[in-house]
Parts: C-alpha cells; sequence; structure tokens
C-alpha cells in the first residue's frame, strides 16, 4: 500500500492493519465472470431473496479496474482461459478470487479435450466453493470465510499467491504415453 | 396429417426414382438415402413441388460411420426437413467416402444451414462445396490444425491441446 | 483478432463487443466495424463455452446422459431433460404413463415461465430498467421451492429416466402450492406490465428495431417466440401434438412486423397461456403410478429389490458399470417446443447400451447466425436490444 516507505523497519503496525483489513473486508466489489450456469446462482444471489449487499458488495462491477473480488464461476475452456488471465492481469492490488461450482476448481464433470481442469493452475485462488451449481447460501459462506481470511494480512507482508503446478501427473494422463488414455 | 405424408413420399417415388438408393420407415418417420452428386436437384424438388414444399431446414447432423458398419463410405450427413404448409417432417441422408469429402452446400436454398455446416466442418473435416465463408467456428485454428475432434479415432481427452494453452499469450500485449 | 477480416479504408474503427460484457448474456463475442455510431459489418465469434458435450455423449448410458443436457439450457434445464427423453424414448419405442405425461407437460410449463421471466428481467436490466428484474426473481424463487421438493435441487435436476422419473409428487400439498402460484401469478405480470407496457422510453428503444419479415424468418431458421412474433403460425405443440397438447385448451399469441416490442408482447402473452395450461394440469391430475411396468428398461419398486431375487437382478443389469437399457438399431430425430424454439435430438443406436451419436439441435446456435441481417445499419444501442431480445444462451449454443 505504500506505507512502508513512511515507516522505519521496526514499526509496529497492528492498529493500522485492523483499520485497514476492516475497511476492506466490509466493501469487496465484486467482479462476477459467470459464464454458465453457475451464472445464474450469481444473479439469484444479487436478487432481492439472498440479498450480497448487505455484505458490503453494493456495488457489481462489470470493469475488472474498479473491482477487487473476482468471483469465477462455471465452466473454462482454453479460448476462455486467455480472457480470464487478461482480466485478472488488469485487476489492481489488492486482489481475491473466488473458484465457484465444480467445473472452476477442478473440471467437474466435463473431463474432455478442450476443458482446463481447474482454474488454480493459472490463477492464484483463496477461496473454492464446491457444488454443481452452489446454493446462494454457499456462496455468502464463502464471502464470510474471505473476510475472516482479510482479517489476518498485514500490511507489512506481500500478499501469499500461490498456484498449482500446470502438469499434474496424478490428474493429467501424460500427452507422451496414448495408451493410457481411454 | 398421416395422409399428408404419405402424399409427399408417393410424389417423392415418382419423380425421382433415379438418384434414391433407400427408403427407410423407424418409428413413423421417414429417411431417403441419396446419390450425393444429386444432393442439389433433389433438396430443390422438394423445396419446390407442392405436396412437400418443405420450406424450412430445421437441422444438419455429420455422422462417422467407421465403427456402425464395414461400408467404405465413412461419413454422412443428415438433413432434417419441415414443411410448415403441410405439418410433415422428413429426413435425407448422404453417404461420403473419405478420400473424397465433398457435399454440396445448401446455403442458397436455406441459410439456416449456414452455421451447422460450419460446425460439421470443424468437427469432422467434411468440405462443403459452394459455402460462402468455411471457417472452423467452435474451435481454434492455431493450436487445434488438423484435428477433427468428433472423429472416432481421437481420444475424449484429447491429444494434448488443453496442457498448455496460454503458450501464446503476452504476444500481443 | 484482425486476422480473420479484410483491412478496413476509409474512416472506419473496429471494436470488440467482447466475451466479457455487462450486456453479453455469457460469453459471446462480436467485432463490429463502426462509422460514426453505425454499424456496417457485424462479425460474431462463438465458441468460448465449447465442452465436448456431443463427443462425451458417446461414452455414457442413456439415464446418465441426462445430467449432461441439465447445463445446456440453464435457464430452464428441466425442459432438456423432458425433450432428451422424448427421443430416447421413441428410440426405444415405449410409451409413459398417463401421469408421467401430465406431470412433464406441467413442468414443462413451469420451465417456460421460469425461462420468459428471466428474458424479460434481463432485456429490461441492458436497456436501463432494473425493477422488473428484481420483481420478476422475487416469482422466479416461488417456483424454484416448487421444483426443490420435487427434485431435490433448485437447477440441475437430472429427474427424467427412460419410461418415467426418479420421484414422484412427494403429498398433496405440492399441488395445492402449484395452485396458489396460478392464482397470484397473473398480478405479478400485471405490476410489471404497468411499467413497461406504456412506456415512451420502452418503445422508442424497442419500436421498429431488428425488423424481420415472415420469409426472412423462415428462411433463417428461427422457430418460437422470433418466428410467432414475425406473423408466421407455426407451434410445434398445435402441429405436431406430443404429451398430452391436443387435449388442453390454449391459444398462441402472434405478432405482426417481427422487431424487439412484438417479441416482448408475444412472450409477455405466452407466459399467461402458460398460466391457464398450468392450472388445467393441475385440476385433472391422474392417479396412478408413474413408472411403467417393465423391468428391463426401469427400475423395479426399492422395498421388492431388498427382498426378491428377480428384481435384484433387473436392478443390476440397469445400473452397474458396462450395463444398461439397450435400445434396437436405427435413428430418429425428435424435436418439442422448448421455451427459446425448437429444441431436438438427432440420436444414432447401434444396439450397445451407449448410444453411438448424439446431436444437439440448439435454437440458439440458429438464431444467433441470423444477427449480422438485423442490425446492419443500426445503431449499437439497436444491437443491444436485439441480443437481448434473441435470448441466446451460450450453453446451449457452443455445447
Amino acid at each position: 500500500m505504500g506505507i512502508e516507505k513512511y515507516t522505519p523497519g521496526k514499526t509496529l503496525t497492528s492498529v493500522t492493519d485492523f483499520i485497514i483489513n476492516w475497511a476492506r473486508k466490509n466493501s469487496l466489489w465484486p467482479m462476477t465472470f459467470g459464464t454458465a450456469c453457475c451464472g445464474i446462482e450469481i444473479m439469484s444471489v444479487l436478487a432481492s431473496r439472498y440479498d450480497i449487499a448487505r455484505f458490503g458488495s453494493e456495488r457489481v462491477s462489470f470493469s475488472p479496474r474498479q473491482a477487487d473480488l473476482l468471483i469465477v464461476g462455471g465452466r473454462v475452456q482454453r479460448k476462455e482461459l486467455y480472457i480470464l488471465k487478461r482480466i485478472y492481469d488488469q485487476m489492481s492490488e489488492p486482489k481475491w478470487v473466488i473458484s465457484m461450482g465444480a467445473c472452476a476448481s477442478s473440471g467437474g464433470i466435463f473431463d474432455t479435450y478442450p476443458m482446463i481442469q481447474g482454474v488454480d493452475r493459472f490463477i492464484p485462488v483463496d477461496v473454492y466453493i464446491p457444488g454443481c451449481p452452489p446454493r446462494p447460501e454457499d456462496i455468502i459462506n464463502a464471502l464470510m470465510m474471505l473476510q475472516e481470511k482479510i482479517k489476518d494480512e498485514s500490511v507489512k507482508k506481500e500478499p501469499d499467491r500461490k498456484m498449482k503446478k500446470i502438469f499434474d501427473p496424478l490428474c493429467d494422463q501424460d500427452p507422451r504415453f496414448p495408451e493410457f488414455h481411454k | 396429417m398421416n395422409d399428408k405424408l404419405e402424399k409427399a413420399v408417393e410424389a417423392i417415388d415418382e419423380n425421382q426414382k433415379e438418384i434414391i438408393l433407400k427408403k427407410e420407415l423407424f418409428r413413423d418417420d421417414y429417411t431417403y438415402e441419396i446419390e450425393p452428386s444429386g444432393l442439389k436437384a433433389f433438396m430443390m424438388f422438394l423445396k419446390e413441388n407442392e405436396a412437400t414444399a418443405f420450406n424450412m431446414l430445421s437441422s444438419v447432423t455429420g455422422i462417422d460411420y467407421s465403427k456402425y458398419d464395414d461400408d467404405e463410405r465413412r461419413f454422412g450427413v443428415i438433413y432434417s426437413l419441415i414443411s410448415l404448409t403441410n405439418k410433415i417432417r422428413l429426413n435425407v441422408r448422404v453417404r461420403i467416402p473419405e478420400n473424397n469429402c465433398r457435399v454440396d452446400s445448401v446455403f442458397d436454398l436455406w441459410h439456416s444451414s449456414d452455421w451447422q455446416e460450419r460446425e460439421i466442418f470443424d468437427l469432422y473435416g467434411i468440405l462443403f462445396n459452394g459455402h460462402p465463408d468455411l471457417r472452423r467456428i467452435l474451435l481454434d485454428e492455431k493450436d487445434y490444425g488438423d484435428s477433427h475432434p468428433l472423429r472416432k479415432d481421437y481420444p475424449l481427452k484429447g491429444l494434448g491441446e488443453r496442457h498448455n494453452p496460454l503458450k501464446n499469450y503476452g504476444e500481443d500485449l | 483478432m484482425s486476422d480473420i477480416l479484410p483491412p478496413l479504408t476509409g474512416d472506419k474503427m473496429e471494436i470488440n463487443y467482447g466475451p466479457s460484457h455487462p450486456a453479453m448474456h455469457g460469453t459471446l463475442h462480436a467485432i463490429l466495424e463502426l462509422d460514426g455510431e453505425n454499424i456496417v459489418k457485424c462479425t460474431p465469434i462463438i465458441g468460448y463455452l465449447h465442452c465436448g458435450f456431443e463427443k462425451l455423449g458417446e461414452h455414457r448410458t442413456y439415464n446418465q446422459y441426462v445430467t449432461v443436457t441439465d447445463r445446456m439450457n440453464y435457464f430452464s434445464p428441466i425442459a432438456n431433460n423432458i425433450a432428451y427423453h422424448l427421443a430416447v424414448e421413441k428410440l426405444f419405442g415405449v410409451e409413459t404413463t398417463e401421469k408421467c405425461k401430465c406431470m412433464r407437460t406441467l413442468l414443462l410449463e413451469i420451465a417456460r415461465i421460469m425461462d420468459h421471466v428471466v428474458q424479460i428481467g434481463m432485456q429490461a436490466v441492458d436497456l436501463g430498467a432494473f425493477t422488473p428484474f428484481v420483481w420478476f426473481f422475487k416469482e422466479r424463487e416461488i417456483l424454484y421451492d416448487i421444483i426443490e421438493e420435487l427434485t431435490g435441487t433448485r437447477m440441475t435436476t437430472s429427474w427424467t429416466l427412460i419410461g418415467g422419473a426418479t420421484r414422484d409428487i412427494p403429498n398433496k400439498a405440492w399441488l395445492e402450492k402449484i395452485r396458489k402460484f396460478t392464482k397470484k401469478f397473473p398480478k405479478a405480470v400485471n405490476e410489471v406490465e404497468k411499467l413497461l407496457n406504456k412506456n415512451r422510453i420502452w418503445h422508442d428503444r424497442t419500436l421498429g428495431v431488428g425488423k424481420i419479415s415472415a420469409a426472412d424468418a423462415v428462411n433463417w431458421g428461427m422457430t418460437g417466440p422470433l418466428l410467432r412474433a414475425a406473423g408466421v403460425d407455426f407451434d410445434i405443440r398445435k402441429d405436431f401434438p406430443y404429451l398430452i397438447y391436443d387435449k388442453l385448451d390454449f391459444d398462441i399469441p402472434i405478432g405482426e412486423s417481427g422487431d424487439v416490442l412484438d417479441r416482448y408482447f408475444v412472450r409477455l402473452q405466452e407466459m399467461k397461456e402458460s398460466n391457464k395450461i398450468i392450472r388445467q394440469c393441475v385440476d385433472n391430475m391422474p392417479d396412478g403410478p408413474i413408472n411403467i411396468d417393465n423391468p428391463k428398461i426401469i427400475y423395479p419398486v426399492k422395498d421388492q429389490t431388498y427382498g426378491k431375487m428377480e428384481e435384484l437382478i433387473h436392478h443390476f443389469k440397469l445400473t452397474m458399470l458396462g450395463h444398461g437399457p439397450k435400445p434396437p438399431r436405427g435413428e430418429v430425430y425428435s424435436a418439442i417446443e422448448a421455451p427459446n424454439g425448437e429444441l431436438g435430438w438427432y440420436i444414432v443406436s447401434d444396439g450397445t447400451q451407449y448410444p453411438y451419436r448424439v446431436h444437439t439441435r440448439s435454437p440458439s446456435l440458429v438464431h444467433f447466425s441470423s444477427v449480422s441481417k438485423q442490425v446492419e445499419g443500426a445503431m449499437i444501442s439497436d444491437l443491444v436490444a436485439v441480443m437481448g431480445s434473441l435470448n441466446i444462451i451460450a450453453g446451449e449454443l457452443d455445447r
């Protein structure tokens, strides 16, 4: 955030952390990247019965430059991954990602030629939601888990962005040995 | 409604005897199998004759018959037609061999075959003569190249195209 | 993306009406060539959600594939299940019981209301009116509750089987809930009508936009509300009747000019007719079993499976890996009137328990190909109105 320039090395930032994290977690503006069926449950969460605006996500932004939470809901194909990576790179820090549904987390029921088996090989993910599609209450639960995670962050530490290895020998068949394909 | 279908079938049997190879009746639906060279003339007859008057093309399907029977004509294209005036349906099938997979396009008669023929070209590799814009529609030209996924010798999990999709990322940024 | 189009001449601008856009319903992409604010050429690009459904169909049995059909048109998933199993039952040559036909008709009309409700809501949001979206979603949540009592989930239901269904009606109170809904629903539609029907802004944005003549609509393969708004009297429920539609009493709304305002009125009227059909189905629901009595195709009753040997063998032969119901060799095509248009399946079987080829005739693919004809010469804001009225659903378009 730039505050490290103005404080000498051994400052304690506990009160600053508390205030900054409180402000960030209660005003997460989502950018909904809903491609398929999970997009309909995102629409239900934004409507009047399961209202996500009471948690601070009042303004749903469709431009990545003005959002800080990216909800990836729905199946991601290899042509679409290019677009998703561009949108993730266009968002400015601080940013968090929720991977919603079975297809975005691990490929879901589609283990076929164009499908990406899990978005977390290319984009760091903070919270995973299982389900096909997950109920709107699950999405609110995930938002609250993310708020707990933000409470423990600190201004002095770099954010933890871990991605899985691109090629995972347990999940993917090695293309060099086609006799194991079915 | 059934007698209109019988009249249409009689009209087709009388006038187009030369190019019909087979006529099948399965679950109350008629399917005609014809020679690929006479496709355009047959379709024009079906559209303009009064007894048949098929003015809408509902769907075009491609099939790879290599594991179905031992015929050397590997691919098939099936047209499903509807007549809005006579309220009848009909299917027409052509079979083409692998070394010469070209069929005439019916874009001039019914524009609804535009994207469906492109999809068959993309997923099977069958070429359509006379189509205005025959390109791949669902898959990427650069990464899939020559492979046509719905053929029977292409595996379900692919030949490795999904493992490295971002190799061209960053070139045009 | 400019390597697929010829280079521009003159003062024209090329923009991406891109895959991630607030007014685009799903992952659709169009490259627009603009002269000021008018569109000179529009080139759609699809394929961003292609998951290989048809290839997957060759490796799943007939009863397992219905879970994949849920994910095609995700606004009204029960309609896809019913359409797929009608095609499979035509291939097998079985007829379902009277109660099953009445239930399937009831659920198809509920799916039609769900689809039209979202379509009108999203189209209003595109053009700036947020209130109909929120009011209509309240009705949709009541229907979600009704479907959840019957099938167990809100959206991906997979409710049908060959020759019947997975679950029967839970209790008498379920039919009472539907009857109460049919009484309140016309009032909700009335409230939205008061907002939009005589609204000056709505008329300015939608009257005369995206006009298409009847002959062109038939040539480009349009079906469903789009074809009826252009003036052609064709509805598969009346012309090729299936289930119990030939015994029910309902009308079909037909428009005149085929523009966006006519499509809105046709869909609004169709919702009211669906309400009438639901009321008739609920009042005349027959008694009896919902599954047919053929143990080679559908499961026997559960408590007999655990007691008798033959029923256990039949249950085994239907469920275990490598076994399943086997149809005769042949090819069929069967289509129904889905909320979007004509939804059909072409199924080829070679005698084993896996289909040889499963092809979906999706209405969105055929409708989207005609969008370039409807917007040439119009402005960009007209393109937004036309795209909303076509109701393109990306899951069905790319499969």
